[in-house]
């Protein structure tokens, strides 16, 4: 599904530039859950924002389901995005001033879909999320757990082949950072590929493969050797 | 369409949990957009608005080409160009003849209306038709046939109620009656006269078409272009009849023997198209300033928002529909201030309406119609995309990455540096609109300190209507009426004289800086004979004894009238120094003649002396040639006579305040002249006042909008400041945790401010330099460059700025460590 080859990122400050990626190549498969671990700095979030089409100023080649990213301008890489790619931040990013509902159909709202169709989209995701009761409640009516389950919601609600997850558990406490990962899995399970950045072992242990990055390389990829099994926890 | 909604939706909501934001862009554009919609109701009604004639723009006025007073046609010149254009042109008169007005009494009440007297095929020319009854026929200015009057829709409602019985009834005027034959349409009017008029025909025998000199019967004259024809090419044809007429007439040393042709709507509107403009500059400068305000309050709100906006592009947003977004607010925000705007320039409008009545012609068209609404949509899509486009574009910046991390503040810089740019904007207007001010505030002063000539103290004037008939109808007529100077004026006189407090009482036809009368009259010194246009020329004046004291004039010379000078004595008459300046320098002017008729009393009147010269009618124009003649001499059939007779003016001095006199005088003249209706009763301080008038008006409105200006730049400063100040608590709150005075901390903060201060100070003295230029013929006794305004606007404009700036700064410095560390 995506194939990095060579992929360089860095940024000049001055007369003095910084390498946060140095020649990344890497293949994710379709229906994979990939977990990139490494300390500060590594390029963790750097790789994420180059694989959410965020990041323009890579060099290199970056394949997503046969369609070459590098060759693209910033508008066609910008409709990919919309169409394949879901993201969830570690923050929540959630809009303050729109209620859960709205706060989903946002990306919906991006796209060509009638109205109509759109509150369909938004009802089975609340549905399936189990929060239809907390559709006209606004952001800081949430718990933080409840808010990134809102968060993802609306990563997912476009049913995206890719979801990106940076940090997503960084602002939950234990209980609701299993919830979460459990979700993931779940949505994994369906068919989403889905590649995460945390620094928790225990959050690795949801997917099906590690990568490690240190100063921009990466140093490690392999798969998870002992799975978490639903209801072990 | 329906994300267009959504934006709606979700803009509406923002401006709601934001009310204070949302209030202040409101005001502040209602401020800037207000003024625009008030001066634009002007500019539309009185140049752009055609008037309310068929094809109007077909209609001009022919006048003569030449120096004043020669501007005004006589009828027979009128007659004689007339008969050279041929039948195909239309033409029709205003003809001057006798008082324009008349105080009318029916079932509803008394009225004092307007009587302007016209040809009979004026109102063919005009293409008006009555909406009820008929026009004049062509023959109705003919003598004995001209009793017959068009009333006014305004006119026929209050004096009839909108009765159509008023058709064929008789209308009482001047004690002449005259029967109402048609009704002219809602909202016309037409020259000088306003809604509450009734239009007769004047009586215009074979007499008139040939009077010349002393007899002519002046006017103004219109016409119709025939279809193909234009101004030019009349004024081409017009001019050589004119100079065939001047030579045959005149030996071609008398009439300007070229004609000038201008349409009807620039001949009313030519004396204040450059002050309407030079305003609607003015609120377009506060317009502007408005726009930079918001635009950077705007832009702090997007800075605010960067987190919203990088979200919702990291979700799939296009630049296209971030801009949207913003510009939907934008536009909301805009489209508030237009609807405020305009009540706000409606307001205005009717504040200021008793002065703008007084000083511009054509108000009558003046109101909110079409082309304001239309300036007003136009107005609010532009402030939306001047103000959008700032923020939409940094909405619109794809780069999320930072934002989405929380390192906005790099980006933001690059946005605060363009709000600074947008406040030294913003002072930089503020001064050139405080410079401006400050010229016609200075201008004021100046025109207060110009002499006189006359007291100010204690004295009340006011116009007299006795509603009497006119001369030249009584002579017409053969009429023969005992004389209105001994049977009302002369009574009126000693009645006043017995009012408590009064101490000396002046009837005169013209007093200072009161403009309802002017008389020019041409007259010759001790018999010389020059030709016609080079003879004297001054302001005649009737006055009765008393005057120099009742208004405190200084006698440079001789005396002034006594009760000596009586109808029986020997003509005599007062100059003033500007006359003796011009016609006799050097000069005793005492004991020499001057000639108003070939024989007669008027052939031989003797000057008895001088006078001061006094203002006439502007504080800023030199004082012109006056001779003054004696009221108990002027008797019917003397040359003034007419004039006295349709128009006196009074001044009483008193030992109280001046106020306190009207209701003795109204009832004083009510006693001795039922009939006789008032104009304008008011002090000669006030008529001082009211003499300011364009730069009164200039002063007021410029003083105004300068405050309006500073409030708007204070404001912006303090915005921009107080959100530094927020933006940079964290860094604060380490400087004073590492031991940084609040002395330091306010310095710190105030450092920005005092560089955009000198920047817009900078800039705007530049900007005043050259704008002062477009004021100068507007200003009096002070020069559009005069350093002390510039010194003293500066300062204004700096202190306030740094006061604005100072509130923020203490705040900075105010700032609890503990806290700001922790929020972060």
């Amino acid at each position: 599904m995506i194939d990095l080859k060579n992929v360089e990122r860095s940024y000049k400050t001055g007369h003095t530039e910084t390498w946060v990626l140095r020649r990344v190549g890497l293949t994710i498969n379709e229906g994979e859950f990939v977990t990139v671990m490494g300390p500060s700095g590594a390029g963790k979030s750097s790789l994420l924002n180059v694989l959410a089409l965020l990041d323009d100023g890579w060099a290199g080649e970056y394949w997503f389901g046969g369609t070459a990213v590098h060759a693209l301008n910033r508008k066609q890489r910008a409709d990919l995005a919309r169409q394949r790619i879901g993201m969830v931040f570690q923050s929540y990013h959630l809009l303050d001033d729109l209620t859960v509902a709205e706060n989903i159909d946002l990306p919906l709202s991006y796209k060509n879909l009638a109205s109509k169709q759109r509150a369909g989209m938004v009802a089975d995701i609340l549905d399936r999320f189990q929060i239809v009761a907390k559709k006209d409640l606004f952001p800081n009516q949430l718990s933080g757990g409840q808010q990134q389950l809102v968060g993802i919601a609306r990563a997912v609600v476009h049913a995206p082949s890719l979801l990106l997850a940076d940090e997503p558990t960084g602002n939950l406490h234990s209980t609701q950072a299993r919830e979460i990962m459990e979700l993931f899995r779940e949505l994994n399970r369906n068919g989403t590929t889905i590649v995460q950045v945390t620094h928790s072992e225990e959050n690795a242990r949801y997917g099906s493969r590690i990568l490690e990055l240190h100063d921009g390389w990466l140093t490690r990829d392999v798969a998870v050797d002992s799975p978490v099994v639903t209801g072990a926890q | 369409m329906g994300s267009v909604m959504q934006d709606v939706r979700h803009a509406l909501r923002q401006l709601r949990r934001t009310p204070g934001f949302a209030f202040t862009v409101v005001a502040v554009l209602a401020l800037g957009m207000g003024a625009n919609i008030a001066v634009f109701t002007l500019l539309s009604g009185i140049l752009l608005r055609p008037l309310p004639l068929q094809k109007a723009d077909r209609l001009v006025a022919v006048e003569l080409s030449g120096a004043m007073p020669y501007y005004t046609l006589t009828y027979s010149n009128m007659v004689q160009l007339r008969d050279a254009a041929g039948s195909r042109m239309k033409f029709g008169a205003i003809v001057y003849g006798g008082p324009q007005n008349a105080s009318v009494v029916t079932p509803a009440g008394r009225f004092q209306i307007e009587v302007p007297t016209v040809t009979a095929g004026l109102f063919d020319v005009l293409g008006v038709r009555p909406v009820l009854g008929r026009s004049f026929r062509a023959d109705e200015d003919q003598p004995g046939k001209n009793r017959v009057v068009l009333i006014g829709y305004d006119t026929w409602q209050k004096l009839y109620q909108g009765d159509p019985a008023a058709i064929g009834s008789t209308l009482t005027m001047r004690h002449q009656p005259y029967t109402v034959i048609g009704v002219l349409p809602q909202g016309f009017f037409f020259s000088y006269y306003n809604k509450m008029a009734a239009w007769s025909p004047a009586e215009l025998g074979p007499n008139a078409a040939s009077a010349m000199g002393e007899k002519a019967r002046w006017g103004e004259m219109f016409a119709r272009l025939p279809d193909g024809m234009t101004a030019q090419q009349l004024a081409a044809d017009l001019s050589r009849a004119q100079a065939v007429i001047a030579r045959e007439v005149t030996g071609g040393d008398e009439l300007p023997s070229s004609i000038k042709v201008t349409d009807c709507q620039t001949l009313l509107n030519r004396k204040v198209r450059k002050p309407l403009f030079l305003l609607y500059g003015v609120v377009a400068g506060i317009w502007c300033l408005a726009c930079l305000n918001v635009a950077g309050l705007m832009l702090a709100r997007a800075i605010a928002r960067s987190r919203e906006h990088a979200v919702r592009a990291a979700l799939g947003a296009s630049r296209w529909r971030l801009l949207q977004e913003s510009l939907v607010e934008s536009l909301l925000l805009s489209g508030a201030g237009a609807l405020a705007g305009l009540g706000l320039g409606a307001g205005a409008l009717k504040v200021l309406w008793r002065q703008i009545e007084h000083e511009l012609p054509l108000t009558n068209a003046v109101h909110v119609d079409w082309r304001v609404v239309i300036c007003l949509v136009c107005l609010a899509l532009l402030t939306a995309l001047v103000c959008g486009v700032l923020p939409a574009v940094r909405a619109m910046r794809r780069d999320v990455r930072d934002a989405l991390a929380g390192g906005a503040a790099t980006q933001s810089s690059g946005a605060n540096r363009t709000r600074e740019v947008l406040v030294a904007g913003q002072l930089a207007l503020t001064l050139m609109f405080l410079v401006g001010a400050g010229l016609f505030l200075r201008t004021i002063y100046a025109l207060r300190d110009v002499p006189l000539g006359f007291t100010q103290q204690n004295v009340l004037t006011g116009g007299i209507i006795l509603n009497g008939g006119s001369q030249l109808e009584d002579e017409e007529n053969g009429v023969d009426r005992p004389s209105v100077v001994q049977n009302s004026y002369l009574p009126l006189l000693e009645r006043l004289k017995t009012i408590p407090g009064v101490q000396v009482v002046a009837l005169s036809s013209v007093l200072p800086l009161r403009r309802e009368m002017s008389v020019s009259i041409i007259t010759n010194i001790d018999h010389k004979e020059v030709g016609y246009s080079k003879q004297p020329q001054a302001d005649g004046r009737i006055a009765s004894p008393g005057l120099v004291e009742a208004l405190g004039i200084p006698m440079v010379r001789g005396r002034f009238f006594t009760d000596e000078d009586t109808a029986s004595s020997p003509v005599v008459a007062v100059v003033n120094q500007a006359f003796v300046g011009r016609y006799l320098p050097g000069a005793d002017a005492v004991g020499h003649t001057l000639s108003m008729d070939k024989k007669g009393r008027f052939a031989d009147i003797r000057i008895v002396g001088v006078i001061g010269d006094t203002k006439q009618t502007s504080l800023a124009e030199a004082t012109k040639p006056e001779i003054y003649f004696c009221l108990a001499q002027t008797q019917p059939g003397t040359p003034l006579y007419g004039i006295a007779a349709a128009f006196i003016q009074v001044a009483m001095r008193a030992g109280v305040p001046a106020d306190a006199l009207r209701s003795q005088f109204d009832k004083a003249l009510h006693e001795v002249a039922p009939e006789a209706t008032t104009t304008k009763v008011k002090t000669i301080r006030q008529a001082v006042e009211d003499s300011y008038g364009n730069q009164a008006l200039m002063a007021r409105l410029l003083g105004g909008f300068a405050g309006l200006a500073l409030l708007i730049a204070s404001v912006g400063l303090y915005g921009l400041l107080s959100f530094a100040v927020a933006q940079r608590t964290r860094e604060i709150g380490v400087r004073i945790a590492l031991g940084a005075p609040q002395g330091n901390i306010v310095g710190l903060m105030l450092k920005r401010a005092v560089v955009l201060v000198a920047a817009g100070v900078g800039c705007g003295a530049v900007l005043a330099w050259f704008t002062a230029r477009l004021a100068a013929s507007y200003i009096f006794g002070v020069r559009p460059h005069d350093a002390l305004t510039f010194t003293a606007v500066t300062l204004v404009l700096s202190a306030a700025s740094l006061f604005a700036a100072w509130l923020p700064a203490r705040r900075a410095a105010a700032v609890d460590p503990i806290q700001a560390l922790r929020s972060e």
